[in-house]
């Protein structure tokens, strides 16, 4: 026990950056991950296809090879990005592109009237989507939402392949100095206590959400 | 005067409307009747400018308004829904207030005690702050009216394919309509409920189903 809190302060210190890179992400990734839905959620012919092809391309390949593609590669095309933009880079495509899906199905899940029924009293397309039609996507797609964002907390340990300093990194290095698996026992307890949290959170978000039905 | 003129439309390669005219005075309720099919409700559609048109033309007293669609005819036609299409996150007045804020530019307060005084003269002082899933299907449907009452339009069309089924709801919305012609509103009824067209309508008017 007291070695696990000798080696907390370096673990609380790469817990720093694996919420630096969840927040971070999440941030870029929501907002674009709805800018890209809309395209997908009409008949836009041009635009339609290119998002299509960008949501199968990230969805197709493993997280851990974009960002090693975006790190290590890039720079082969003179496009150079240093550890955390790259992770940050890498990370909100790739979230994007699933929240963008996630979105289209919530704004599938919409019933047509809605939409009708706003424009039948002389609303504007946007103020359809913010008054209208996104609240009740937000409701629809809360618990998928949840999910991919628990997910992040997880995936944001792929960043140590290209060693950002983040919380499983700093108990693989703990491990390795100490010749013991106790860092790792230590991890696994912050991990599971952030996600703790944020199930907490969500669940809060879901129930503030069911007022109406 | 709403005027339609020689109206067709083909929907997945069916004729559903072959050159249909009719014409509606203003303060008139014309009840538009016919068999499941008929077309009804794709000609209170056309009418509402939510549904394009192949042929015909549209005139609304004495202005073509064939091509424009629903979000471009300033608020002249208002359509009480079958399934009303409240907006479910929001209560009985903000549902009639939201309108009013977003499109007439009235601040909250304002929108809010003009939504009220809608929804006190069609009964609903009791429901206001409820959402509509806690309103009974009447009351929904007064709401739905008061939604639509609140941009002031010259016409409402009313798609009550339902009210055959509900005797209550059905009784209940001819006395609503036919409160309505004191405030000289042109109402457009699609029915295919013959007794309900003859306790509200001044005119009717029959589609037959095309074979």
């Amino acid at each position: 026990m007291n070695y696990l809190f000798e080696i907390l302060p370096s673990l609380l210190e790469g817990t720093k950056m694996t919420l630096n890179v969840f927040f971070v992400t999440l941030l870029i990734s929501i907002p674009l991950g709805l800018i890209l839905s809309i395209p997908l959620s009409t008949n836009n012919k041009i635009l339609k296809p290119f998002i299509e092809g960008f949501v199968w391309l990230m969805r197709g390949t493993p997280l851990l090879l974009q960002l090693i593609f975006v790190f290590y590669g890039l720079p082969l095309i003179g496009i150079v990005f240093e550890r955390y933009g790259a992770a940050i880079f890498a990370f909100s495509l790739n979230y994007a592109a699933y929240f963008a899906e996630i979105f289209r199905g919530g704004f599938g899940s919409i019933d047509q009237g809605q939409v009708e029924a706003a424009e039948m009293l002389q609303m504007k397309k946007a103020q359809i989507l913010r008054y209208i039609t996104l609240p009740q996507v937000i409701k629809n797609i809360v618990p998928a939402m949840g999910n991919e964002v628990i997910n992040l907390v997880k995936d944001s340990s792929l960043v140590y392949v290209i060693g950002l300093g983040d919380l499983l990194r700093a108990g693989n290095i703990a491990l390795s100095r100490d010749v013991s698996l106790l860092p790792l026992v230590g991890v696994g307890i912050i991990y599971l206590l952030l996600i703790g949290l944020l199930t907490f959170g969500l669940k809060r978000l879901e129930n503030g959400l069911n007022y109406y039905r | 005067m709403l005027e339609i003129k020689n109206i067709s439309k083909t929907i997945k390669n069916k004729k559903i409307l072959s050159n249909v005219s009719l014409a509606v005075e203003n303060g008139q309720t014309l009840a538009i009747v016919g068999p499941s099919g008929a077309g009804k409700t794709t000609l209170l559609r056309i009418i509402a400018g939510l549904e394009p048109l192949e042929q015909g033309t549209i005139v609304l007293d004495g202005q073509d308004v064939t091509s424009k669609v629903a979000t471009q005819i300033d608020g002249k036609v208002a359509v009480v829904f079958q399934d009303f299409n409240l907006f479910p996150q929001y209560t009985a007045l903000e549902n009639v207030a939201l309108s009013l804020k977003l499109v007439k530019g009235q601040d909250k307060n304002m929108a809010n005690q003009n939504a009220q005084k809608i929804l006190d003269q069609l009964g609903l002082e009791g429901q206001i702050n409820n959402y509509p899933f806690e309103l009974s299907g009447g009351q929904k449907q007064r709401v739905a009216i008061a939604r639509a009452l609140a941009l002031n339009p010259e016409i409402i069309l009313f798609d009550e394919r339902t009210s055959a089924l509900d005797p209550a709801l059905s009784s209940n919305v001819a006395d609503l309509i036919n409160s309505l012609k004191n405030k000289q509103i042109t109402q457009i009824v699609v029915t295919h409920d013959m007794e309900f067209a003859q306790k509200v309508a001044d005119v009717t008017f029959t589609l037959e189903a095309i074979k």
